[in-house]
């Protein structure tokens, strides 16, 4: 079309529609949360959003003289069901009875004698050991469920609202572990292709030992590479965030120098100097710790003057 | 300039600790709970805290231990009759013919996937909760992840829930014994409840108080209570009330040790409490009967007792008062008993309230309030603001001992060397004292060995005002 605009739609051009008699702003959260299809052949679940704290001393079952597994959640809990939300940036009261045909508190009867009708037929709800099942045909309730504040996951709960439960979403869950499975990919692969100096270095701001404490031999780069990639299996999120890291590869050699004497501390104690050229690196006074002395050495050499002291210590020990 | 009291209408902050010391005379009123004097200790003290009115109820216990760890157990038995749930909807067979149902896990068996513990046996009659039609168990197969029952029924009909055509996932299956054993019938199987044993410790909590010799001698114009002007009168009395409090927080909220080296604290009943009791909310200032009935509901799905204790804060409390003593003003409300007469539920701070077959017995605890004890109101949020914790009153009887004992105990540890009986041991070392120090200073030291015990927390419930 010759003529058509591609100009983007602004705010004014935005439609109003009416989803079950209630007005919304078309594309909004609103709208797409009043606009929600539930699989009437379909089961919906929510759990408590506080699971129970491990006891200090576990539960003995006396006939097999075995701890009792741990009970994540509380045998019973009712759900309330009205509840204030931030709906169209001002407060706003829904709440939910058997058979009413909307969940906003203005827009259901107001007849004394009819509330007191539906809040009698309506079915107390409970959450069993954490856990409410509801089905796909209980459209009003499921609105409730994932609009009101009680909803830790809500987009319109009150900044004040108690976090109640939230929803258990399969899909959810199984992208999240999908995404563990791919973080561990790579931090496999990373553990196994990394240079040996680089995987030691990583190795040591891990924990994982050079020595064989036993034997008091010390660990063969191969015999540490295979605790490395057992530790990229184990928490390949916390490898990843560190791996490559030049401020933990510094900070190894700045330790490094500590030990072996190439920093030194002693000759001036206010100064950290290169040991043989007594040459002075950067102030220390006040320091006397081995750690803070470390700490702000590597501080230093994260700093524009310390930029060189950065090159020299890597060139010293990187090879 | 006239003098002012420095924030003294809010009580901020509270208590002033003094590193080093100030002075006096030790008591231990809390080990000395005598009639004649509950009077004086309630004026003393306050009607605030549970921990006195259980003292004066007789509701402690003081637990000789007999092991170096400090640990102290109960024993507790599960239901005695057994159920299941359907796993999966299964189409009726025939009239009288046989259906094979596989059951759900935990609820109906567990011990992982062969479903050793399970209240199932062979020629068992179990009942379906959706129409009372009764079934024979005619096999049970114990395969991995699969618990199978077979079920036959024991009149002309098919295995059906409620009047459909099949058995529906989550129907419910109650165990009886065999109902219909027959012409020389033989031995049955063995149904025995599951017991359980709960281990708790008891934590260790210190408070000191240390005069000097000026402190103790420079007579003031105030008189500290019992005639005494000096100074050290209300230092012990803080200390004697700081002691009070300690405990019962301790007691009541528990105290966490697993992070914290050589140490061992206590599980804490509200901990116990909010992990195997059940919770009502309701929507803070509109409590309603319905909000009451739940708790009914689940005391009476516990078997809970007839007599409760309901600690409140003000808010939980000010809701009732507005709604459920409002609405039974003539009747219901009594001050009835609350292990003592009328008369003393009211000095002991109770307010109470029948419905449903249980009586409740409404007591404003102050221990749950900022507010009310270190003056000051939470702004980021507060756990325990419209709270209340229902405590089952009466005695049980332990499971594995038979010992008899309240639902809610504080559990003190003695020492051999201690004199038997004391909550709170005390003792003073000084100058004036009959161990002599160099310094010329008197010091006042208090201990206590002290845990929580709940029996049964299913039977206790939390009811909780929800703020949106």
């Amino acid at each position: 079309m010759a003529n058509a605009t591609t100009a983007p739609l602004t705010k004014k051009d935005v439609l109003d529609v009416n989803v079950d008699g209630e007005i919304v702003k078309e594309g909004s959260p609103e709208h797409i949360a009043l606009s929600q299809e539930f699989d009437t052949n379909k089961n919906y679940v929510f759990q408590l959003a506080t699971e129970n704290l491990v006891r200090e001393l576990p539960v003995i079952d006396k006939r097999t003289n075995r701890a009792e597994p741990h009970k994540k959640f509380k045998p019973w809990q009712n759900i309330v069901l009205s509840s204030q939300i931030v709906w169209k940036g001002q407060r706003r009261n829904i709440r939910y009875y058997d058979g009413c045909t909307s969940i906003f508190q203005d827009q259901q009867p107001k007849d004394k004698e009819v509330v007191d009708q539906l809040i009698k037929q309506t079915r107390q709800r409970a959450f069993l050991d954490g856990k409410i099942v509801l089905s796909g045909d209980e459209r009003m309730l499921l609105l409730y469920m994932y609009i009101c504040s009680w909803n830790g996951e809500s987009e319109f709960r009150t900044r004040t609202a108690d976090s109640i439960f939230v929803p258990v979403d399969k899909s959810k869950m199984a992208n999240k572990t999908a995404n563990k499975i791919d973080k561990m990919m790579e931090a496999l692969k990373a553990s196994k292709e990394a240079s040996v100096s680089k995987m030691l270095v990583h190795a040591n701001y891990l924990g994982i030992p050079e020595f064989d404490w036993d034997s008091n031999n010390p660990l063969t780069p191969e015999e540490i590479r295979t605790l490395y990639r057992e530790e990229a299996a184990k928490d390949p999120f916390g490898f990843m965030d560190s791996y490559g890291n030049k401020a933990i590869e510094i900070k190894f050699y700045i330790n490094k120098a500590l030990l072996d004497g190439t920093i030194n501390t002693k000759y001036n104690p206010n100064k950290a100097t290169w040991g043989t050229a007594n040459t002075e690196i950067c102030n220390i006074s006040g320091l006397k710790s081995y750690e803070a002395i470390a700490e702000k050495l590597l501080e230093f050499s994260q700093l524009d003057a310390g930029a060189e002291f950065a090159t020299q210590i890597r060139n010293l020990y990187s090879k | 300039m006239p003098s002012a009291i420095v924030r003294g209408a809010t009580g901020q902050p509270g208590a002033a600790a003094y590193p080093s010391g100030i002075t006096t005379g030790i008591f231990n009123e809390l080990n000395f709970v005598i009639p004649d004097y509950i009077p004086g200790i309630v004026a003393k003290y306050g009607n605030s805290s549970y921990m006195l009115a259980m003292e004066i109820l007789g509701r402690t216990t003081v637990e000789q231990s007999t092991t170096s760890t400090n640990t102290f157990s109960h024993f507790e038995k599960g239901r005695p009759f057994g159920s299941g749930i359907v796993l999966n909807t299964v189409a009726q067979g025939a009239s009288g013919a046989a259906i094979s149902i596989t059951l759900k896990s935990p609820q109906s068996y567990n011990d992982g996937a062969t479903g050793t513990q399970s209240p199932f046996l062979l020629n068992q009659t179990v009942k379906l909760r959706s129409n009372g039609l009764k079934y024979k168990i005619t096999a049970i197969t114990r395969t991995a992840g699969a618990f199978v029952v077979e079920l036959t029924p024991l009149g002309a009909y098919t295995v059906h829930s409620g009047t459909g055509t099949s058995i529906l996932a989550g129907e419910g299956l109650e165990t009886f014994g065999n109902q219909l054993a027959g012409e020389s019938s033989d031995s049955q199987g063995t149904q025995q409840q599951k017991m359980y044993r709960y281990d708790n410790t008891a934590t260790v909590l210190r408070a000191s108080v240390k005069s000097s010799d000026l402190a103790h001698m420079n007579k003031t114009q105030i008189d500290f209570g019992g005639g005494d002007h000096y100074e050290p009168a209300l230092a012990v009395q803080t200390m004697n009330q700081n002691m009070m409090m300690n405990i019962e927080d301790a007691v009541m909220e528990g105290v966490p040790y697993s992070n914290i080296a050589s140490t061992t604290g206590t599980v804490g009943v509200l901990p116990d409490v909010t992990s195997r009791g059940s919770e009502v909310d309701y929507v803070s200032g509109s409590v309603s009967v319905g909000d009451f009935q739940n708790l009914t509901n689940v005391f009476d799905s516990n078997g809970g007792p007839r007599e409760y204790h309901g600690l409140q804060d003000l808010k939980q409390r000010q809701d009732f008062n507005n709604t459920l003593f409002g609405i039974y003003r003539n009747g219901a409300i009594s001050y009835g008993s609350v292990g003592e007469s009328a008369e003393a539920a009211v000095s002991y701070g109770f307010k109470s309230f029948s419905t449903d077959t249980f009586d409740f017995h409404f007591h404003r605890y102050k221990g749950f309030t900022a507010q009310a004890v270190f003056g000051y109101t939470p702004t980021v949020g507060d756990y325990r603001a419209n709270f209340g914790l229902f405590v089952p009153q009466g005695m049980t009887q332990d499971a594995g001992t038979n010992d008899t004992r309240p639902y809610m105990q504080w559990v003190y540890q003695t020492n051999p060397d201690i004199p038997a009986g004391t909550r709170i041991y005390s003792w003073d070392l000084g100058y004036t004292k009959q161990t002599k120090t160099t310094e010329a200073s008197n010091k006042y030291e208090q201990i206590a060995y002290v845990g929580s015990r709940v029996i049964a927390a299913e039977q206790f419930a939390i009811m909780k005002g929800l703020v949106s």
